[in-house]
């Protein structure tokens, strides 16, 4: 079940956003590099299209006004997942605050579509993502990070400013949960 | 850079190789592929990885799920995307007042005005005529310093214009006129458009 995800080498592209000239046409590369990696992490977190469509926009829009500031200190895969998995959890808080928090309005705006074959892929995946609803946020983001994209330990440490002993047991706590969801729903 | 790393140590001498230089060289390049750093947190990284099989072996619905499945996109929707951002994000480019259609037609118009003479003509005489009308009606409303700009865009003087406007009709009142079609005509050769171009481009804007 693993995938294999690419290690990037951004010095380049890191090198061209910080030259005006090229500026805005590497944060092009960065946003076709990236877009789709962030979308599925961010609507992970928030389940509908159209809050990560949000979420997204919001993150490379911060990300391009603080590219200024991005001297390469961290990769830049860490910092963009940093200001996403923050940006996401932003609108869930906002989202709390509205009251709009309704899992029967989440599963009616989340649809999956599964790379697997089965023919009930689309009820399968809605499963596990209803499963993901019931964690607690950062949870959320620490499963999604480390169970969808495979991310290193480090890394997610990195992005959450949390300890690797603390991921480590966010995670299997997070696959436990949602193991019994999986098991007790019908 | 893979100076410390393990794959050093893996039994491939270079003897063994040195039969085959292509292959060597081929598997020199392949060894570059791997990025900086990778090795050296191989272990670890592996380690984690065993760890979450096993935690997940207590999770044989989630295994069964696996971690591919994606949620459903809008068709078009990440092809869309870079260029609605980047529409948001980046500056409007800069548009000089030359390069705005309004102040064209305008200018355009002017032009048409000077190389004609049709400045005092009735406006029924025709698309040209209603064009240089329409023309006419915003020059009324422009202010000075946007004409000004806009003339001094399209190579003419002041001097130039007032030579045709009436002075009191564009406000130049320390100017004098003169009569010299043949400015008017420089005017508009200026402009390097055709009269078709023209009345395409007051249509288009005006319409």
């Amino acid at each position: 079940m693993s995938t294999v995800k690419p290690m990037h080498d951004d010095t380049a592209l890191k090198a061209r956003l910080q030259n005006p000239a090229s500026k805005e046409a590497a944060f092009g590369d960065v946003v076709a590099e990236y877009q789709e990696r962030l979308y599925y992490h961010i609507r992970r977190m928030l389940g509908s299209h159209d809050e990560a469509d949000d979420v997204l926009q919001n993150t490379f829009i911060r990300a391009w006004r603080a590219i200024d500031k991005f001297r390469g200190d961290s990769k830049l895969h860490t910092w963009l997942y940093r200001i996403a998995t923050n940006e996401a959890l932003t609108a869930i808080e906002k989202r709390k605050r509205r009251s709009f928090q309704d899992l029967e309005q989440i599963s009616n705006t989340s649809s999956f579509s599964s790379s697997q074959d089965g023919s009930n892929g689309d009820d399968i995946q809605q499963r596990l993502q209803n499963a993901i609803e019931t964690l607690p946020e950062r949870q959320k983001a620490v499963f999604s990070m480390r169970y969808f994209d495979e991310m290193p330990y480090q890394e997610i440490s990195d992005i959450l400013g949390v300890t690797v002993g603390s991921l480590k047991a966010s995670y299997h706590h997070a696959v436990k949960k949602i193991e019994e969801q999986l098991t007790n729903e019908k | 850079m893979h100076t410390s790393d393990s794959h050093n140590d893996l039994p491939h001498r270079a003897d063994e190789l040195q039969d085959a230089p292509k292959l060597q060289a081929l598997r020199s390049q392949l060894r570059q592929d791997a990025p900086e750093g990778y090795f050296a947190g191989f272990r670890e990284r592996l380690a984690d990885r065993l760890e979450d099989e096993k935690v997940l072996e207590q999770a044989p619905k989630l295994m069964e799920i696996g971690n591919e499945g994606r949620p459903e996109v809008p068709n078009g929707y990440f092809e869309a995307f870079p260029k609605r951002l980047m529409n948001t994000i980046a500056p409007a480019p800069v548009r000089s007042l030359w390069q705005r259609p309004m102040v064209w037609a305008v200018a355009a118009g002017i032009a048409l005005l000077c190389a004609f003479g049709l400045m005092y003509q009735p406006a029924d005489q025709g698309p040209a005529s209603d064009a240089i009308a329409k023309a006419g009606e915003v020059i009324d409303e422009m202010e000075d310093q946007e004409l000004l700009a806009m003339l001094s865009l399209a190579g003419a003087e002041a001097e130039d214009v007032a030579s045709v406007f009436s002075v009191e009709e564009i406000g130049f009142q320390d100017l004098e006129g003169f009569e010299e079609e043949s400015d008017a005509e420089a005017l508009l050769e200026s402009l390097d458009l055709s009269e078709n171009d023209i009345l395409d481009l007051i249509n288009e804007t005006y319409q």
